[in-house]
């Protein structure tokens, strides 16, 4: 089964196609929910099978088939290059690849404790475990906790010589706290929104972060919530914590800087951007204080990899430095219209997707100030936390952002909360106005395993390193 | 596909030692043909075929799917959702699963949709595409179809097994700052008219070139179906299934028989209705009720799987998304009633509004007030005087939709099929007196 690729390799090659790639790629996911005291949802899947892509007379054609004999594999091969076929009906120009060197390679994402191997029972107690320190504040109604382990094995082989062997090792979890009461419900999580936080890592990435520990005080959280006022509307000082920045990052700066969506691939779904190629080395994308890289090398990130899915291997490279655009997301179609090599960023969702475009880690870079420097040097400010809701336009411009919880910050110190709080802005002003990041301290790097893009719609798990930032004149309380 | 769907469910339930058993398989090969600016960019098939298993020993229950459907692949299967269903403690209110009940035939496949070779892909496609290369602007969008072979077997007697074929199409058309979009789904390729695609998209974009900056505030709009059915989706994700209701984080919690909508809103979920997407029974096999969730305004009631009903000491609806979703059950096949206006008749009755084509990346804002956030996109425009006067840049909007649909004013007699993220739905289009807008884009 193994040599399944390189024989797809061989059936392209036969057939005449100037350039094919396969991936066989075996994805399992292990997800254990424990809700209100009992496993509500465990489950386990697997799925396996090879997607072939082709360039046959200047156009693209894939197929992908789950049947791992050579048999379909060879159907599968037929069947991309006659859709290539068909697709040159409407292509007038030819496709051509930038220039990559083919690799004999293999990687496996560092771990200590394989998540596959840690007993079921271990990882249900240490949810259970969670669930009890969540359920000591009777207003919480709604108590999750949650775990997920995902393994991918991938083998990448092309007409031009390529073959890497891959084994991606991730996984997460996270608590949840939803209080009901007077016509209301307010939900607190840790240590982020969304199930969790997932690494590129081992079991010991779950033991480290204490659910139960953290349990009481966003139980709390969220029942206070219930009588907290809403944030009044105003332009404010705000500090972001780390994981609702990792979704600002990626809204706004991570999706307008794949070169493909900057070319109008995606137009036709979730859209364009409003950066484009005669930007880069001189456009102001934020304050000095900003520097974002694209960043595939980062340990633990869940797009640390060490190459991507058509070969190319894991680059850092800098989007943003100082604030201003300095490079894109590009892949090997893609990079010739920059002049450039591609920066290995192009990622298929399993065996059945095309790869494309996609964010890898995308890190803004720490700065030098403390958290606990950084509140005391904000007189009047609001401490926003933990993603509650995002939206975004098609050219990523105007965002709008909802979080769990905001403190208010008055004279350095964190004082009352308010509930519903929200921000709005438009990105380049907004990264404009940040004028401090916290430091190596308080860097975390973020999981987001559910990036939706692309048509049939993929979904790429990217990392965010962040640490807490302050932006200035903030609109907030978009909604009361 | 049918025969082999049901014998590895067979196999599956042979193959598996525990009181009761489940076997849900799936075969849904699809291909997609996709354009931008003109050109095919991207010309993908696929061939899957996953069986998922959810066991019960006692009140132990586990899941697990895998696409490995050889023999060795279904014992293996069989073996670990065995093995994590030995593992747990018992879910204390779990019903069983459920017994076998009578399931209606229903419309909703089409062999030649299902067989739609690349090449007639990619006829459709430059179909789309003409009338925008004729004027000198970008198409890009998709054409793609898919058919999917159900089946869903228990050892309590369900052996339920349906076939479906599905059709999109969809183009975004942009010139000169202009952007329109139009597109359509069914289940069979026959029913969309394909050259209104593009000439729609064109005609919009066209008219949607030199938007002008509008300040955020109320304005009265025009929702076209797109737009309404975007609303409605995240409105049912919010409130209209069993899990939220029951835990108090719907806006229908405690309120049935209260009116939550203006009178003239009917809204109700129907899988057999074949002017949808037709679907005769739910991920457990159970058949799909006709369930009325808004009747004239007022809260009716929500959607439920057989645990949630067991819950509420009521029967399943037919509406679960599977034992692997953990969110609980969802309406897919909802319905609008349609009114006796037109879009015409809302612009000519208008003094001052807007026209909205569809909305771009919504989102859940506030659970508890059903608050969504939002922008306009592909075709916006201001009308002022009972006439559409000009196209206005994109605008984010936060609004309460029980807020927003107790301020219907008027709905259309025609009612169009959209896609959404919940399922196809049937609207028609709508004017609400008062919408509020909280930004806005400079494009």
């Amino acid at each position: 089964m193994e040599d399944l690729p390189l024989y797809a390799c061989e059936v392209l090659g036969s057939l005449k196609a100037s350039y094919g790639d396969a991936r066989l790629v075996e994805r399992r996911v292990e997800s254990i929910e424990v809700k209100n005291g009992a496993p509500h949802a465990v489950t386990s899947h697997l799925s396996r099978g090879i997607g072939v892509r082709v360039i046959y007379k200047g156009s693209w054609g894939f197929a992908a088939t789950s049947s791992l004999t050579k048999r379909a594999v060879g159907k599968a091969c037929r069947e991309a290059v006659k859709i290539a076929s068909a697709g040159r009906a409407a292509r007038a120009e030819r496709l051509e690849l930038a220039p990559a060197e083919p690799l004999v390679a293999e990687y496996t994402t560092p771990f200590e404790e394989d998540p596959f191997e840690v007993p079921l029972e271990e990882k249900i107690g240490i949810l259970m475990s969670a669930d009890k320190a969540l359920a000591v504040e009777p207003a919480v109604k709604v108590r999750r906790s949650t775990y997920e382990g995902f393994e991918e094995r991938r083998i990448f082989a092309s007409t031009e010589g390529a073959h890497i062997r891959q084994r991606i090792v991730q996984c997460g979890g996270g608590i949840m706290a939803v209080a009901v009461g007077n016509g209301d419900s307010q939900v607190r999580s840790w240590p982020h929104s969304f199930r969790g936080n997932f690494q590129s890592a081992g079991f010991e990435f779950v033991r480290g972060m204490d659910f139960t520990a953290n349990a009481g005080p966003i139980a709390s959280e969220a029942a206070a919530l219930l009588t907290a006022p809403p944030l009044p509307e105003g332009e404010r000082t705000v500090i972001l914590e780390g994981g609702q920045l990792a979704l600002q990052i990626h809204e706004s700066v991570g999706h307008p800087t794949e070169l493909d969506r900057v070319l109008g691939f995606e137009a036709g779904y979730a859209g364009t951007s409003f950066v484009s190629p005669e930007m880069l080395g001189s456009y102001r994308y934020g304050s000095d204080h900003v520097s974002i890289t694209a960043d595939a090398t980062e340990p633990k990130g869940l797009g640390t990899f060490g190459y991507d899915d058509e070969g190319v291997p894991a680059q850092r490279v800098h989007l943003i430095r100082d604030g201003i655009l300095e490079d894109l997301m590009t892949s090997r179609e893609t990079a010739g219209v920059l002049s450039r090599q591609a920066n290995g960023t192009m990622r298929a969702d399993g065996w059945a997707r095309m790869p494309i475009v996609r964010m890898t880690n995308i890190n803004l870079l720490p700065g030098r100030w403390s958290f606990e420097d950084l509140l005391a040097d904000t007189e009047d400010g609001l401490y926003m936390a933990v993603n509650r809701a995002w939206s975004i336009d098609d050219k990523r411009l105007n965002f709008q952002f909802g979080t769990e919880i905001a403190y208010e910050i008055k004279a350095g110190r964190l004082a009352k909360i308010y509930k519903n709080p929200s921000y709005t802005g438009i990105t380049p002003s907004f990264w404009a106005s940040c004028d401090a990041v916290c430091g190596r301290d308080d860097y975390v790097m973020w999981g987001t395993p559910n990036c939706g893009k692309g048509q049939p719609g993929q979904t790429a798990r990217v990392g965010h390193g962040t640490a807490p930032a302050r932006f200035r004149n903030v609109r907030v309380g978009v909604y009361q | 596909m049918i025969a082999r769907t049901r014998n590895i469910a067979m196999q599956a339930l042979a193959s598996t030692k525990a009181d009761q058993v489940e076997a849900i398989v799936i075969a849904s090969p699809s291909a997609l043909t996709r354009f931008a600016g003109n050109i095919i960019h991207q010309n993908v098939a696929e061939h899957d075929l996953r069986l998922t298993l959810r066991v019960a020993i006692g009140k132990r229950v586990a899941c697990a799917s895998s696409n490995d459907t050889s023999k060795a692949g279904i014992r293996r299967l069989a073996g670990r959702t065995r093995e994590i269903a030995e593992s747990l403690a018992e879910t204390a209110d779990f019903p069983g699963l459920p017994s076998e009940r009578p399931i209606a035939q229903v419309e909703s496949f089409s062999p030649e949709t299902a067989s739609l070779t690349p090449a007639r892909r990619a006829a459709i496609a430059a179909e789309i595409i003409e009338p925008s290369r004729q004027a000198g602007a970008g198409a890009s969008g998709i054409v793609s179809n898919r058919y999917t072979v159900l089946t869903v077997m228990n050892t309590n007697g369900v052996h339920a097994t349906m076939r479906s074929s599905e059709f999109r199409a969809n183009a975004v058309v942009s010139k000169e700052g202009g952007f329109g979009y139009a597109g359509g789904i069914s289940w069979s390729s026959r029913r969309l008219d394909i050259a209104r695609i593009g000439r729609v998209a064109l005609g919009k974009c066209l008219d949607s070139a030199g938007s002008a900056p509008l300040q955020p505030g109320r304005y009265a709009v025009i929702l076209e179906p797109q737009a309404v059915a975007e609303l409605l989706a995240y409105t049912a994700y919010m409130a209209f299934g069993a899990q939220g209701f029951i835990e108090g984080r719907s806006f229908m919690s405690g309120r049935i028989g209260e009116r939550q909508m203006h009178e003239s809103v009917s809204i109700w979920d129907d899988g057999l209705d074949e002017e949808g997407m037709p679907v005769p029974f739910d991920m457990e096999g159970v058949p799909k009720q006709r369930v009325s969730i808004i009747e004239n305004g007022i809260a009716r009631g929500v959607v439920y799987d057989t645990l949630h009903a067991a819950k509420s000491g009521t029967v399943s609806t037919g509406h679960s998304l599977g034992p692997s979703y953990a969110r609980g059950p969802l309406p897919t096949n909802l319905f609008m009633a349609r009114g006796a206006s037109s879009i015409d008749e809302m612009v000519a009755g208008t003094q001052r509004g807007l026209l909205i084509t569809r909305f771009h990346y919504t989102n859940v804002a506030d659970p508890a007030n059903a608050m969504l956030t939002g922008l306009t996109r592909d075709g916006t425009f201001l009308v002022e005087d009972g006439r559409v006067v000009g196209p206005v840049r994109n605008m984010r909007f936060t609004e309460s939709m029980t807020r927003a649909f107790s301020r219907v004013e008027a709905l259309s007699a025609k009612r169009s099929l959209e896609p959404t993220m919940l399922g196809a739905i049937l609207v028609p289009a709508v004017k609400i007196s008062a919408f509020t807008f909280t930004g806005a884009t400079d494009f």
